[in-house]
């Protein structure tokens, strides 16, 4: 299998996903019963703690699912709603299941990529320390080719159980006497 | 009761006590019997609080309500069975739990510790007996459970009626047992760290006790999930809740600690990065802890709530600041003996997956503590709920599902992008497949799509490695099943971990299926009523109520017939308890592999028969509740000690010295 295939393969997979999903449903065209169960969700029962009201059963998330109903069939959209049930002189923002993604509350949705893309780096930089001391034979990575992950599962799963392994067809002799096994590593868990 | 009950438990601060100073001063004068006793007196606490344990349960199977513990927690009305568990249905009761559990673990770790890190063991010992004291001193000083009542109280006040589900006997214990069993291969690796001449021999003992605690918290919150899908009444399983995260921290820190220690087991490498890795784990079990006792965050888990928030959190921050001391005093004496060979490696790979394990954890942590730092930093408080979580933990786990498909596939020490491209074809190649065919099936969300293409690549490289291995063992005169299981024995922690791996899997599709493809519909009902819901018919034929001494329970009769599966008839109930002005229900369920059939009814009105039912469609959740059991035969495929790698002390024992 060339290299060439492979990334068309990649490309496939890679790209199929987005134009699968080109079909989605857009908010427009769902019913109203599912936009207010999504709403539901996204806000969390004022008097319970840490329930959102598609989960609360006490009657004031029943009362509020009931508004969010009426609203929804006077054409509100989700963000009024939302907008309207977080306001100061309502429940406020602790009403809203995920912090909004502006002003302060932005920190929350921004610290934990920008922590990851810093790890990232940070582990990048400590696997290029922990190699960079290492001596390099050269010939041995570049030029002759490394045995296959499957040939070395197959050889390992051998040399655990056949003992003698000339009585068998053919297949033994590839193994106990090459010397790559451990020069390619092994797969040991 | 009482008394035998308190003086047991004092008896045990004092062997604990007696068990640190003994390992410490022996350790440092050259005693041996003074370590030995030091170990005895160990299992002596162990023995002692078995009888505290012993005396609180007893306190409840015979109502004794002299015993305000008793009486706050239990009443005459309730349950017979759960007056044996009900022992750690609140805080007092729970830290004697933990407690003991702790001194049995600790017997046991020293019991079972390889005869090669003996010299070192007076210090693991120490170490597990300062976190026994710690639970004991809390009890002995701020949390008696034995304080008594007088006059002694008729009736107790009952337990909360949350707790009454056959989980109860189940998912507390092992949880909480999870959760502390995290201190073991922290103890091991912190002894080791004390002592300047060690640095691998911890590894065996950290290895085990570590996959042993991953798989006992990893069940602990697999069957906390079960309990809230089939008793809570909302139709699902997790709600990134603030002491459900607490839980689940710790379990993804285990999770990265059991990969990268067998880095450190086979080549000697991450010596620093395990170290610092175990002391994460425990300080977010800490945290854990801290958040259950009267954390600062609003939580539906209140059970054991107390006002011992500020002793945890104290507790969490010397925690965190000795080990991590500790380890940066010891910091060169950490250093591998192997440089890294090539990026491309099994041991790079694991450090990856280390990334997104703790990324996962770090944002969980994030969203537990920022109601917080919005409170300090605007005045607001602000709920971090399961919407975050989702879109932001979501990605990591796809990356990590990813990992699992590639990390396998990738040999040790080196290998090239060239035979990593061919392992990875076919599964690619049947992931695509897979993909495509659910596409003309209707599946179309992206989330959807890549997460299975992904679980498919997972799959697919499992299962084409082992049917490879079969047919290899097959052509050499086994059978296919000999083959197999001979093929799974020949590597027991490989293939172990490969079952965990697709127990993971079968997580994954439940998660992925019952999230994106869940329906929920609320329908009127009356008697005799019949009405159609997605594929089912339902038909509610009758209601009956039962009046208790404590509660009303009223279940309610109801015909279910699928589309092409045979009729059934579920009786959901909703139990009322006036006490607490409470109410539980129990669900409903039909279970299959394609999709569970869930129903809960709602309030019931005194005006009207006719009763609000909540009918949830949820695809693929059967394949959560699989999992469990699959993740347990995995581990302990992958524990089964082998003739080599004995963990057992040799018999000959007594001539290693505690000397290095």
């Amino acid at each position: 299998m060339s290299l060439h295939s492979f990334r068309i393969f990649w490309l496939i997979f890679i790209i199929s996903i987005p134009i699968m999903s080109s079909s989605c449903v857009s908010e427009n065209n769902r019913s109203i019963e599912e936009r207010a169960q999504q709403i539901d969700k996204m806000l969390i029962c004022p008097v319970c703690p840490a329930e959102t009201l598609d989960q609360s059963q006490v009657p004031l998330a029943m009362d509020m699912k009931g508004i969010i109903r009426d609203k929804l069939h006077e054409g509100w959209s989700t963000k009024q709603i939302l907008d309207y049930f977080s306001s100061e002189e309502r429940y406020g923002l602790s009403v809203l299941s995920e912090p909004p993604k502006k002003g302060f509350t932005l920190t929350v949705w921004l610290v934990p990529p920008i922590f990851f893309f810093l790890a990232c780096v940070l582990l990048g930089l400590s696997l290029k320390a922990m190699k960079q001391h290492r001596y390099v034979d050269p010939d041995n990575l570049q030029n002759k080719p490394l045995k296959s992950y499957l040939n070395i599962a197959d050889l390992e799963i051998k040399q655990r159980y056949l003992k003698d392994p000339y009585n068998n067809e053919g297949s033994g002799a590839s193994y106990s006497t090459n010397p790559e096994s451990k020069a390619n590593g092994d797969i040991n868990g | 009761m009482a008394e035998l009950g308190l003086s047991a438990l004092y008896i045990a601060l004092g062997l604990a006590l007696y068990s640190v100073a003994a390992s410490i001063i022996g350790k440092w004068k050259e005693y041996p019997e003074l370590i030995e006793s030091g170990v005895y007196s160990t299992y002596l606490s162990a023995l002692s609080l078995l009888i505290s344990s012993f005396c609180l349960v007893a306190g409840f199977i015979t109502h004794d309500f002299g015993i305000a513990y008793v009486y706050s927690h239990s009443n005459l009305a309730m349950p017979k069975a759960y007056t044996w568990v009900a022992m750690y249905a609140g805080n007092e009761g729970s830290l004697l739990f933990i407690a003991t559990s702790l001194s049995i673990l600790s017997s046991i770790a020293l019991v079972t510790s390889p005869h090669n890190f003996k010299p070192w063991l007076p210090y693991t010992n120490a170490i597990l007996m300062t976190v026994l004291v710690f639970f004991l001193s809390v009890m002995a000083l701020l949390a008696n459970p034995f304080a008594t009542l007088d006059p002694v109280p008729i009736d107790g006040l009952g337990i909360n009626p949350l707790l009454l589900h056959p989980g109860m006997f189940i998912h507390p214990p092992v949880l909480m047992t999870g959760l502390i069993m995290v201190t073991v291969p922290f103890s091991f690796a912190l002894g080791s760290l004390i002592s300047k001449r060690t640095r691998d021999q911890w590894v065996d003992a950290g290895r085990v006790w570590g996959i042993l605690a991953w798989a006992t918290l990893g069940s602990g919150l697999l069957l906390g999930s079960w309990w809230a899908y089939t008793i809570l009444g909302w139709g699902g399983y997790w709600a990134w809740d603030p002491v459900e995260n607490a839980g689940f921290m710790p379990w993804l820190g285990l999770t990265a600690f059991i990969h990268s220690i067998m880095v450190q087991k086979r080549l000697g490498m991450f010596r620093m990065w395990n170290m610092a890795l175990i002391n994460i784990t425990f300080v977010l079990a800490l945290f854990g802890m801290f958040i259950n006792r009267g954390g600062p965050v609003p939580s539906v888990h209140s059970f054991a709530a107390s006002s011992l928030g500020w002793v945890f959190l104290a507790f969490l921050i010397v925690g965190t600041i000795i080990p991590f001391t500790l380890f940066f005093i010891r910091f060169n004496h950490l250093k591998s003996n192997q440089y890294l060979e090539s990026t491309l490696s099994r041991e790079a790979a694991f450090l990856v997956n280390n990334l997104f394990l703790l990324g996962i954890a770090f944002v969980t942590l994030w969203g537990v503590i920022y109601p917080l730092i919005s409170q300090l930093f605007t005045g607001f408080t602000v709920t971090v709920g399961e919407s975050f979580y989702n879109q932001v933990n979501g990605p990591l786990m796809l990356g990590l599902i990813f990992l699992m498909g590639v990390g396998p596939l990738i040999p040790w020490r080196r290998s090239n992008i060239q035979s990593l491209r061919n392992a990875l074809l076919t599964p690619m190649l049947i992931g695509v497949m897979v993909i495509l065919i659910m596409f003309l099936f209707g599946i179309n969300k992206p989330y959807v799509l890549t997460s299975f293409g992904l679980m498919t690549i997972v799959t697919i490289g499992i299962l084409r490695e082992w049917i490879r291995g079969t047919m290899v063992l097959r052509r050499h005169g086994e059978n296919y099943l000999s083959g197999f299981l001979k093929l799974i024995v020949s590597n027991r922690p490989r293939y172990g971990g490969y079952i965990v791996h697709l127990a993971i899997i079968s997580l994954a599709a439940a998660i992925v299926g019952s999230s994106f493809y869940s329906t929920q519909s609320d329908i009127t009902l009356s008697p005799g009523q019949r009405i159609d819901v997605n594929n089912y018919t339902i038909t509610y034929l009758n209601s009956e109520t039962l009046h208790y001494k404590d509660r009303v329970e009223s279940r309610f009769f109801l015909d279910i017939s699928n589309r092409n599966g045979p009729e059934e008839t579920l009786t959901p109930f909703r139990i009322f308890y006036p006490s607490f002005n409470m109410s539980s229900t129990r669900a409903g369920i039909i279970s299959s592999p394609i999709e569970d059939f869930y129903i809960v009814p709602g309030e019931i009105r005194s005006d009207t028969e006719d009763i609000i039912f909540r009918v949830f469609d949820n695809p693929l959740m059967w394949w959560m509740w699989v999992a469990g059991p699959i993740m347990i035969i995995g581990t302990l495929i992958a524990l089964w000690p082998t003739r080599s790698h004995n963990l057992r002390a040799s018999p000959n024992k007594e001539e290693v010295s505690y000397k290095p």
